[in-house]
């Protein structure tokens, strides 16, 4: 006899069923959403050929530097590259690890933020350009690190979990960062899911205002919203003020959330990004007010997909951390000692054998920031280059000049979604 | 994928010649665009007198209310030219596909084999101070009249495009959300109506093409004429070809020399390849 196994109660789900029946708590991991869902893998670029022509590799320039939050802001940021690192808190991350996002992100002209967790010295000594996370925790926030910061990013939420708070489990939380949450260590600690200065965009629009003027003007305010809304999102933001709207679709990383949360909701951001541009482009600021999407970026071709689609940036988070060493095979040993294997540690637990998502001063102290550095600063080349690549193909001398209709879709959802052809056809779902 | 030629004649006793000369520049670059043809004359008091406004139509109908006006046909295209002012002109044609409008320029289009074409628009007997044409190969849109260039989007302002542009569909977009209206879908009337903006702005031709090469991607080289300028750009790797000349009594362009070979005086003209991303504007 054949075992058949049943579609809707599959090996994970049963797995899941038993650990909630004998644990009586919920799950709680990292990582982003694992189920399968429309992404920029579903699009396809229309090379040059005949009617077009494409640019040649090697001679020909393709620019790729991008200035954020010139809307308002008298020092916007000048990046050499649209990748950016995403914010991700010291607590979630070692020291270590935040200097080397800084010392990659900085070899490569491009810019690091802090997390829900404060500034630490190392990443703000080892960044050339540093954003500041303004969270509704309020961890780490004061004035000096306002001021010490090339912009301040306002968190209303994360793909991973729009409408939760940020959660970081008791075995993360070591002295130095309790100190800096002014918070007992060793105690699972969760965010608030919403900012107490303000219920909606308009106390929003006053806190940033509050947050210009101890800052004189100078730094740009982005506005991170998790994707749901996306479209009305995108306005509110825009109308209380915001220089650059930071999108991070559901897929996106998160260093400890209700599992249930991370898979179920906010919407890809294959879905929220033409969302967030016809909001942009409705208010008449696209391009004035700059959109950073995040949520699964891993190759130069999801960043091309995402610039030709309307965004002017992308942030990385989780392909930050595999880049510096997370996940790798010769760990393989520690990580099936942790009941894991390398390719499925999902942060949360805080014994990371790389040395990257741990407060524990041995396995931090495995994580050399220097090289860490290099790692990072060679993946954010691969990516530049792999996005230049395709960008000359479609004969671009600059990687803002990718438009949507550079792309077609694979899939009838992927074409509803992305508001691009389905591949062969000029049938846009919806239109 | 297209031939460019254009002549502004800084001698008076050239304006006779017009035709003739544009003519053979013409038939240097045939070849280049098989498919249709434009063609823009400057001052032939004929087609266009003095005090009057003419505006090229496609497919006009047969009996246009314009008490007083001077019509002629040329295969697809019908010049109307009235007394009148050019806004109180096109108000009477509505309805009609207007290609072109203003007190100087009277505009030709039409699909089919170039020199055939010149005849068709009574090229050969033109008059006045400056001209161009156009060949066409197209692209990414169909062969039609509406598809030829020049395309004349300002009161007696012309741009012809040799290339394609590569971000045209977002500069389209800008456009129209800033309230500007397309007739067609060629990446080449972005061109024109983003150069048509600038100088209805009060910028003169070099700023306008100055900021088209910071803002337009891909390849161009560009012919761009008014009723005060003849202006020349190619973009940053000068992709497209072209060639100007220069000598006291004119100004010449053209995609090719051997357009330009029988102009006369060419022997003694200042001969050269326009640079990438330069702009060559001669204001008047
Ligand atoms: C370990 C980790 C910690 C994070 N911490 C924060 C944080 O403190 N604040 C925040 O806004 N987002 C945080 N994020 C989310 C990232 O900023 C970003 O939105 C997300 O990682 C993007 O998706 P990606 O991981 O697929 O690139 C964190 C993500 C990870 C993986």
């Amino acid at each position: 006899m054949t075992l058949r196994e049943s579609a809707t109660f599959d090996r994970p789900t049963i797995a899941a069923i038993q650990r909630a029946a004998e644990t009586g708590v919920y799950d709680i991991r990292g990582w982003g959403a694992k189920r399968s869902v429309p992404h920029f893998d579903d699009l396809l670029f229309l090379g040059a050929s005949l009617s077009r022509y494409p640019l040649e590799g090697y001679r020909e320039r393709c620019g790729t530097d991008v200035v954020l939050g010139g809307r308002h802001a008298t020092a916007p940021l000048h990046l050499d590259i649209p990748v950016t690192i995403a914010g991700m808190s010291f607590g979630s991350l070692s020291a270590q690890a935040k200097e080397a996002l800084g010392r990659g992100a900085s070899e490569m002209g491009t810019s690091t933020t802090t997390g829900d967790g404060g500034m630490t010295p190392e990443e703000r000594g080892q960044s050339r350009t540093l954003v500041y996370q303004y969270l509704p925790s309020r961890y780490g926030m004061n004035r000096d690190h306002l001021h010490a910061a090339d912009a301040i990013e306002v968190v209303l939420g994360q793909g991973a979990k729009p409408g939760g708070g940020g959660m970081l489990l008791g075995q993360k939380i070591g002295d130095r960062v309790a100190a800096m949450r002014t918070l007992p260590a060793g105690i699972d600690q969760r965010s608030a899911c919403r900012h107490p200065d303000w219920t909606g965009p308009d106390d929003l629009a006053i806190k940033i205002l509050e947050l210009r003027e101890i800052t004189d003007w100078r730094p740009p305010v982005y506005v991170k919203i998790g994707a749901t809304r996306a479209y009305y999102d995108v306005k509110l933001a825009v109308a209380a003020g915001a220089d650059v709207v930071v999108v991070d679709g559901m897929q996106g990383g998160t260093a400890a959330t209700q599992e249930v949360f991370i898979e179920h909701v906010g919407i890809p951001i294959l879905a929220a990004l033409p969302q967030a541009v016809q909001a942009l482009r409705e208010l008449g600021v696209h391009r004035t007010v700059q959109l950073v999407v995040s949520g699964g970026i891993r190759t130069g071709a999801d960043v091309a997909k995402a610039m030709a689609m309307g965004a002017d940036a992308v942030a990385i988070g989780t392909a930050a951390l595999i880049a510096l060493g997370d996940n790798a095979p010769r760990y393989a040993a520690d990580y099936a000692a942790l009941g894991s294997a390398a390719g499925f540690y999902d942060f949360q637990d805080g014994r990371d054998p790389a040395g990257i998502t741990t407060q524990d001063p041995e396995l931090a102290a495995r994580l050399d920031p220097v090289e860490g550095g290099r790692r990072v600063a060679n993946y954010l080349r691969v990516l530049t280059q792999e996005a230049q690549t395709l960008a000359r193909a479609c004969g671009k001398a600059h990687l803002r000049n990718l438009e949507p209709e550079d792309l077609v879709a694979l899939t009838v959802e992927a074409a509803a979604m992305a508001r691009v052809p389905l591949a062969g056809t000029t049938w846009i779902p919806g239109t | 994928m297209c031939g460019i030629v254009g002549l502004h004649l800084r001698d008076p006793e050239l304006h006779p010649c017009l035709g003739r000369l544009l003519t053979s520049m013409l038939a240097g670059v045939a070849e280049r665009g098989p498919d249709s043809a434009g063609v823009a004359v400057y001052g032939d008091r004929r087609r266009c007198p003095e005090g009057y406004a003419a505006v090229s139509l496609l497919d006009a109908p047969p009996d246009l209310p314009v008490p007083g006006a001077l019509v002629t046909e040329a295969g697809d295209t019908t010049v109307v030219a009235a007394p009148l002012p050019v806004e109180e002109l096109l108000a009477a044609v509505t309805g009609a596909r207007v290609v072109g409008a203003g007190t100087e320029v009277t505009i030709y289009k039409g699909t089919g084999r170039p020199l055939d074409l010149a005849r068709t628009y009574d090229l050969a007997d033109a008059r006045g101070w400056q001209g161009l044409a156009h060949t066409r190969m197209a692209t990414e849109s169909q062969v039609t009249a509406e598809g030829c260039h020049p395309f004349s989007v300002g009161p007696d302002q012309c741009l012809v495009h040799n290339g394609s542009f590569a971000n045209h569909a977002s500069i389209r977009r800008e456009l129209v959300a800033a309230g500007v209206a397309f007739d067609s879908e060629n990446d080449s009337e972005v061109g024109a109506r983003f150069v048509a903006a600038r100088l209805a702005a009060g910028e003169d031709l070099d700023k306008a093409l100055r900021a088209l090469c910071e803002r337009f991607d891909g390849f161009y080289t560009l012919l761009v004429t008014s009723a005060d300028g003849f202006a020349v750009v190619r973009d940053a790797i000068a992709c497209k070809p072209a060639v100007i000349a220069e000598t006291p009594r004119w100004v010449a362009m053209a995609s090719e020399f051997r357009a330009l070979a029988e102009l006369p005086g060419i022997d003694d003209a200042r001969i050269w390849e326009p640079e990438p991303e330069r702009v060559y504007a001669w204001q008047w």
